[in-house]
C-alpha cells in the first residue's frame, strides 16, 4: 500500500521548535496506544477471571457466581481502548477513509485536499474532544453513579475524554505536518499486516 | 424529508470525497443535520452517544476476537490450517479458496459478528493465500463474502436484537439461521467453483493440477489441524457447556491462542509488542467507524428518515412477493448508509406489522432481515467488512468492493429464493422446536 | 404543530410502550393535531435506560418513558421503589405514591421536566430451573440481576446474583451459564422463559414506575388550554394504564404457566425469612437517601406496618 501521499516533494527542512511540538504528539499518541493495550489486556483479565470464578462457584456453591463490576468495567475498558488507541492509528494511516479521490490528484492537489481534510477531521475531533470534557465535568459535578455497581461515572467518561483529546492533537499535528508539506501518515507507526 | 436526505447526501459524499476519515464523516454528516433541522443541544447529545456507544456491552466480543486474531496470524497456526486442508481442498476447483468458506462458517459458529468473522479468518487466511500465490482479487472477494456468515450462522447478535424487537424466540431464530447459513456457504463455494474453472489463473499453477495423494497422506494431514480443532471446541464448549455467554466465550478464544502461540515459542516481546500495538490500532479503526455509523443511525432516527422510507413502501400496497423484493431494495440501499443495528431498530415498527400481515413468518423474516444486514456489510461507503479487509490488506475500498460483487449477488438471489421457500429457514425450527 | 418525540427502550410489544402510544393518539386527537408525539420504541434513538431523565433534562429528547428505580445516578430518591418488599401491590403503590408523588415532582421541575404520568412494573417473580419449598433450596442459585439493588436483594436472600446484559440472558440460560432471572413476567413473556426454565415464584419483592416525563422548555411551548388538555388527558387514562399493567401480569403468567412453567407457593414462614433478611437494605437505602425517611415512615404508618 502507497501512502505516501505528500512524497515526491524534497522533505522541507522544520524549524527545531516545531519538529519538537510534533514529535511531542508522537509521543502522546505512542502513549494513548500503549494505554489502549493495557486497557485491552485489563478486559480480557477480567472476563476471563469473571468466567474462572464462575466456574468456580459450580464446584463450590459458595463461592459468588461471578464478578458483580466484570461487564460493566469491561465495557469502560473497552470504550477507553477504542479511543486512546485511535491517535496512534492516525498517526499510523489506519483509520479509513476513501482514497479514490486523493490518487488522482498530483502532489499539489493532494496536499491542499489533504490539508482540508485533515482541518475537518481538526473540527470534529476537537469539538468531539471539547464536549466529552464538559461531560464528565457535568457529571463530576452532579456526583453521577452508575446503577450496576454504584460507580462514579466522571472516571470512564474522563478516560473517554483524555483519548478524544490526544486523538485531536494528533489531528492537529497531521494538520500541521500539511501546511509544512510533511508527510502525514507514517508507516513505522503501523505493525506489519497481512497484506504486507 | 427531501431536503434532510439531500443535505445527507450531500455533506456524506462531500466530505468522504475530500479523503476525511470514516467514522469521523458520519460523525461530522450527524453534526451539519442536527444544526441544520433540529434545536438540540448537539454538544451534550455527542457525548452521550460516545459514551453510550463505546460502552456497548454487546461490542465486547469485537475486540477480544481481534486481539484473538492477532496472536493466531503470529502463530503456524494459518500455515498448520493450510497443511492440513490442503490435501482436502485440492479436490475442489478453487482449492484453498475454500478455507475463507470453511473458515468463515466455522467461526461463525464461534463468534456473533460479521466483522469479528472476516477479521480473525482474514488475519489468519489471506497472508497464506497471498504467500502461496491466489490472486488477490478473489482472496479478498470470498472472504468478504463469506464473512457474513457470522450473522447468520448462530450465535448472532443481530438475530438477538431482533429477537428482542420483534418479540420472537432468540432460540428459535439460531435454529432458523443454520440451514441457510449453511446453504449459503455451499452457495459462496460453488461460485468459487465456477469462478476459478472459468479463469484458472486465479488459482496459482502449482496449486491448479489435482495432486494424487493416498488417503492415508489425507487423513495424516488432518492432525495439523489439531491446534485450531482445539481452539474452536475449548470456544465453542465454553459457550454451549454453561461455562461461559457468547462474548465470554471470546476471553476464551483469546487466552487460547496465547497458549498456541506460547507453545509453538512465539510469544517474544517483540510478538506481544506487535500484538498489542496492531490490536489496538485495528480495534481503534473499527471502534471509531462503529460509533459514526450509531451516532449517524440516531441521528436520521431522530430526524425521522428511515421511518418515512418504510411508511413510504407501506403507501405502495404491494403484494406479498412484490413487498419483500421491496424491501430488499430499500434494505440494501438504507445498508450503504446505516449500520444492521440501526436500520433493524428504526424501521421495525413499521415495517414488521406491514410484513406480519401479509402473511410472512416472523422468524422467516428475522432471517431475511439479517441476510439483508449482511448485505448492507458489503455495500460501500458504510460496509464494515470492506473496511475490515481494507485495514488488512490496504486495498481500496472501492476495489474490494468490486471483488465482493458476485458474492453480494449471491445474496440477492439468496433472498430470492427464500422468499419463493420459506422453509429454507423454518424448516430446521419446526422439527426441532414444535 | 408541536411535534415531539417519546423516547422509549421497550419494544412495541410491551404494554409501557402500547400505553405511551395510545397516550399520543389521544393527545393528537384531543388538541386537533397541534401536539403530535412520535413515540420512538426500542431504543431507535440511542438513549438507555438510565439516562432518560437527565436525556430529558438537557433537551436531548423532549419526551422519555423513564423508569425510575434507573434514574438513581442523578436522582437517589427515585430508588425509593427498589427497596425490596416496601410495596406488594398496586393498590399498596397507589399508597406510596400518595407520599411519593409530591417529593418525584419536585424532583422532575428540578431536573427541567414534568411528570404527565406513571404507571407501574407489575410485580417481580424469580424465574428459576429448579424446585425449592424454602430458601436453603435456593441457596447458590445463580441468578441475573439488572442492577445493584436487586444483586443486594438476591445475595441477602442467599443467592449468587449476576450482573449481566440482557442480550447474554438468552443464550446464558440455553447453556447454564445461570439457573434463573429475577424480573417480571411481562419480560419473561418477552425473553420466552418456558424454553429454559421450569418454576415461577411469585416473590412479589418490587413495584416499580415507568413515567412519562415532557421537558419543560417545550411544554411551555404548548398553548395553555393544549397543556390542560394534556394533563387533563394524563389524568384520565393513568387508571387505565395501570388497569393494563395489572391485566398485562395475570396474562403473561398465563402465558407461563400455559407454556409449561409451574407457579410454585411461596410458603409464609419463607416469606417472612425473605423479609428479615432483606430487611438491612432497606434501613441502607434510607441512610443512604436521607430523604426517604420520612416517605417511607408516612406510607408504612398508613399501611400500619409503622
Ligand atoms: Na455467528
Ligand atoms: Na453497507
Amino acid at each position: 500500500m502507497s501512502d505516501d501521499t505528500l512524497a515526491g516533494a524534497a522533505a522541507p527542512a522544520v524549524p527545531a521548535p516545531v519538529a519538537a511540538v510534533l514529535s511531542a504528539a508522537d509521543g502522546l499518541a505512542v502513549l494513548g496506544g500503549w494505554l489502549a493495550a493495557a486497557c485491552l489486556a485489563g478486559l480480557t483479565c477480567l472476563i476471563s477471571a469473571e468466567i474462572v470464578t464462575a466456574a468456580a462457584s459450580r464446584l463450590f456453591p459458595s463461592l459468588p457466581g461471578g464478578i458483580s463490576i466484570a461487564w460493566e468495567y469491561s465495557a469502560y475498558l473497552m470504550g477507553s481502548a477504542f479511543l486512546f488507541g485511535s491517535a496512534l492509528a492516525l498517526r499510523a494511516g489506519s483509520h479509513i477513509r476513501m482514497s479514490v479521490l486523493l490518487a488522482r490528484l498530483r502532489a499539489r492537489g493532494r496536499r491542499v485536499v489533504e490539508t482540508v481534510a485533515s482541518l475537518i477531521g481538526l473540527l470534529v475531533t476537537g469539538f468531539l474532544a471539547w464536549s466529552l470534557v464538559v461531560f464528565a465535568v457535568r457529571s463530576w459535578q452532579g456526583g453521577q453513579i452508575s446503577g450496576g455497581s454504584f460507580t462514579p461515572l466522571w472516571i470512564p467518561q474522563a478516560a473517554l475524554a483524555a483519548g478524544a483529546i490526544m486523538l485531536a492533537v494528533q489531528m492537529a499535528a497531521r494538520l500541521l505536518r500539511c501546511l509544512l508539506g510533511l508527510r502525514p501518515d507514517d508507516e513505522r507507526f503501523k505493525v506489519s499486516g497481512a497484506g504486507e | 424529508m427531501t431536503s434532510i436526505a439531500t443535505t445527507l447526501l450531500a455533506v456524506l459524499f462531500g466530505t468522504l470525497a475530500s479523503g476525511v476519515w470514516i467514522g469521523l464523516t458520519l460523525i461530522f454528516t450527524a453534526v451539519v443535520l442536527l444544526y441544520t433541522f433540529r434545536s438540540i443541544p448537539v454538544d451534550r447529545l455527542l457525548p452521550q452517544y460516545v459514551f453510550n456507544i463505546l460502552t456497548t456491552p454487546e461490542l465486547i466480543a469485537l475486540p477480544l476476537f481481534i486481539v484473538m486474531g492477532e496472536f493466531l496470524f503470529r502463530t503456524r497456526l494459518s500455515r498448520a490450517l493450510f497443511d492440513g486442508l490442503a490435501p482436502w481442498a485440492g479436490l475442489l476447483p478453487g482449492r484453498l479458496l475454500h478455507v475463507n468458506v470453511a473458515g468463515s462458517s466455522i467461526f461463525a459458529a464461534v463468534s456473533g459478528s460479521s466483522a469479528a468473522t472476516t477479521q480473525v479468518v482474514g488475519r489468519i487466511a489471506l497472508s497464506e493465500l497471498e504467500r502461496r500465490g491466489y490472486a488477490r482479487p478473489i482472496a479478498v472477494g470470498s472472504l468478504a463474502g463469506a464473512g457474513t456468515l457470522g450473522f447468520l450462522i448462530p450465535p448472532s447478535t443481530i438475530m438477538i436484537i431482533y429477537g428482542v424487537l420483534a418479540d420472537e424466540s432468540v432460540l428459535r431464530l439460531f435454529t432458523a439461521g443454520f440451514v441457510p447459513g449453511v446453504l449459503l456457504a455451499l452457495c459462496f463455494m460453488a461460485w468459487i467453483m465456477v469462478h476459478t474453472t472459468i479463469r484458472p489463473e486465479l488459482v496459482p499453477e502449482s496449486e491448479r493440477a489435482l495432486r494424487h495423494v493416498s488417503l492415508g497422506e489425507r487423513l495424516s494431514a488432518l492432525r495439523e489441524l489439531a491446534p485450531v480443532v482445539a481452539l474452536i471446541v475449548a470456544v465453542l464448549g465454553s459457550m454451549y457447556g454453561g461455562l461461559a455467554t457468547p462474548s465470554e466465550a471470546a476471553a476464551i478464544g483469546v487466552v487460547g491462542a496465547m497458549i498456541i502461540a506460547a507453545a509453538q515459542g512465539g510469544l517474544t516481546f517483540a510478538t506481544l509488542r506487535d500484538v498489542a500495538l496492531g490490536s489496538v490500532q485495528t480495534c481503534a479503526m473499527i471502534g471509531l467507524i462503529v460509533l459514526g455509523a450509531s451516532i449517524l443511525g440516531n441521528v436520521a432516527a431522530i430526524l425521522g428518515v428511515p421511518r418515512a422510507i418504510a411508511g413510504f413502501v407501506e403507501g405502495l400496497g404491494l403484494a406479498p412477493f412484490a413487498l419483500i423484493l421491496v424491501l430488499m431494495l430499500v434494505y440494501l440501499v438504507l445498508g450503504c448508509f446505516l449500520d444492521g443495528f440501526s436500520m433493524i431498530v428504526m424501521t421495525l415498527p413499521v415495517v414488521l406489522p406491514l410484513v406480519a400481515g401479509a402473511g410472512f413468518d416472523t422468524v422467516w423474516f428475522g432471517i431475511f432481515l439479517v441476510l439483508v444486514v449482511e448485505m448492507s456489510q458489503i455495500t460501500p461507503p458504510l460496509g464494515f467488512n470492506l473496511f475490515v479487509i481494507q485495514g488488512l490488506t490496504g486495498e481500496g475500498l472501492m476495489t474490494i468492493t468490486r471483488h465482493t460483487l458476485p458474492y453480494l449477488l449471491i445474496l440477492v438471489g439468496f433472498v430470492v429464493l427464500m422468499a419463493l421457500f420459506p422453509d429454507i429457514a423454518l424448516f430446521l425450527p419446526r422439527l426441532l422446536l414444535g | 404543530a408541536v411535534t415531539l418525540d417519546l423516547a422509549t427502550v421497550w419494544p412495541d410489544g410491551n404494554f409501557h410502550t402500547q400505553n405511551a402510544v395510545a397516550f399520543a393518539d389521544a393527545v393528537g386527537k384531543a388538541t386537533d393535531g397541534a401536539v403530535a408525539i412520535t413515540v420512538q420504541s426500542g431504543g431507535a434513538l440511542g438513549f438507555k435506560g438510565p439516562e432518560q431523565l437527565r436525556a430529558v433534562r438537557d433537551g436531548l429528547v423532549p419526551m422519555a418513558d423513564v423508569l425510575n428505580i434507573q434514574q438513581i445516578g442523578d436522582e437517589p430518591l427515585l430508588g425509593t421503589e427498589s427497596i425490596p418488599f416496601l410495596v406488594g401491590s398496586a393498590d399498596e403503590l397507589k399508597v406510596l405514591h400518595k407520599y411519593l408523588r409530591p417529593a418525584y415532582d419536585e424532583i422532575a421541575a428540578k431536573n427541567n421536566q414534568k411528570i404527565l404520568y406513571m404507571v407501574p412494573w407489575p410485580t417481580q417473580y424469580l424465574h428459576l430451573k429448579i424446585k425449592a419449598d424454602g430458601l436453603a433450596g435456593l441457596e447458590g442459585v445463580k441468578i441475573r440481576v439488572p442492577d445493584k439493588n436487586a444483586q443486594d436483594m438476591c445475595n441477602a436472600l442467599g443467592m449468587s446474583a449476576i450482573l449481566m446484559p440482557w442480550g447474554e440472558v438468552v443464550p446464558a440460560l440455553a447453556s447454564g451459564r445461570v439457573d434463573g432471572v429475577s424480573t417480571s413476567a411481562t419480560s419473561g413473556v418477552d425473553g420466552k422463559f418456558w424454553e429454559f426454565l421450569e418454576t415461577i415464584y411469585p416473590t412479589n419483592h418490587v413495584w416499580s414506575s415507568q413515567m412519562v416525563n415532557i421537558n419543560l422548555d417545550r411544554w411551555n411551548e404548548i398553548s395553555p388550554a393544549n397543556r390542560e388538555k394534556i394533563e387533563a388527558l394524563a389524568r384520565e387514562m393513568e387508571p387505565g394504564f395501570w388497569e393494563v399493567s395489572v391485566r398485562n401480569d395475570k396474562e403473561s403468567l398465563k402465558l407461563l404457566t400455559d407454556n409449561g412453567m409451574e407457579v410454585m407457593a411461596i410458603l409464609p414462614e419463607m416469606r417472612a425469612e425473605m423479609q428479615a433478611r432483606t430487611a438491612p437494605l432497606k434501613d441502607a437505602f434510607i441512610e443512604r437517601v436521607p430523604q426517604a425517611g420520612p416517605i417511607v415512615e408516612a406510607y408504612l404508618e398508613e399501611l400500619g406496618r409503622g
